[in-house]
């Protein structure tokens, strides 16, 4: 683009404005060490959460959620300025590809709760399974929706 | 009476890179750079000129040693693309209804 000081034809200046703001509202690939290091993050949690409860120190419960939430929102927020645009709301087009990812977090997670009881596990297990399959689920839907971005990207 | 044209916004580069910021929260300086397609010291120009309209904010921090600057739309800005757009969309939608008009009389 120039740095022409020049006024330009209506369509021209929507047409600009319009390419702006789809560059803008495009998805960002998400980096290589959120997926796993959000997995490292459930597990623990998980793990966490079993110990407390086994171990009858229910006050431990709110500072596990209290530092998980202090430690995946940095995460996140360092992840969404990675690529240098923080978007409003979820990028255009992949909003089903993320909705599926929350149903699939969650869903592994309750199923590892479900198997570990279904075991006769105690609370340890049952929270540190979901923790574990609800950390991995996210993973390979990062990984996922890194895909789509990409297929994406290359198809324009 | 309808809004006027935005003097500032009238330029292609100031005109991009607040629709740019407009559709996101925040950008670095370099992705808006890469994305609109311009110079560091054409970029550095529009976003002095937004800023002194008070159209754009811009933040200047470190990541480790290395200096990085943040560009934001303000109220102000977005509420002026927006003015900016509608009058460009009536003008393009005057202009298709003249020719259409003269068309459908010739």
């Amino acid at each position: 683009m120039s740095d022409s000081t020049a006024g330009l034809p209506a369509a021209e200046a929507l047409r600009l404005a319009e390419h702006a703001r789809e560059a803008a509202q495009r998805p960002g690939r998400m980096p290589g060490w959120y997926g796993g290091f959000f997995a490292f993050a459930f597990a623990a949690y998980g793990l966490g959460v079993g110990q407390a409860i086994e171990s009858g120190q229910h006050w431990l419960l709110g500072v596990l959620g209290g530092a998980f939430g202090a430690v995946s929102g940095a995460a996140a927020r360092i992840a969404m300025r990675s690529d240098g645009i923080v978007r409003r709301g979820v990028p255009s087009g992949i909003g089903g590809p993320v909705v599926l990812g929350v149903l699939g977090v969650c869903g592994a997670g309750v199923a590892g709760m479900a198997i570990a009881w279904l075991a006769g596990g105690g609370p340890r297990w049952i929270a540190t399974t979901a923790g574990f399959a609800a950390g991995f689920a996210f993973w390979a839907a990062t990984g996922r929706l890194n895909r789509v971005v990409r297929r994406r990207a290359e198809a324009r | 009476m309808p809004p006027a044209l935005d003097p500032l916004l009238q330029h292609p580069t100031r005109l991009t890179v607040l629709a740019f910021l407009g559709a996101c929260q925040e950008a670095e300086f370099g992705a808006v750079r890469d994305h609109c397609e311009v110079s560091d010291s054409v970029l550095s120009k529009a976003a002095t000129a937004l800023e002194e309209a008070g159209y754009v904010a811009v933040k200047k921090g470190y990541v480790g040693k290395r200096p990085r600057t943040w560009l934001a739309a303000t109220g102000a800005g977005r509420a002026a693309l927006t003015a900016h757009l509608a009058e460009l969309r009536r003008l393009v939608a005057a202009a298709e209804e003249a020719g259409a008009r003269h068309g459908s009389t010739a």
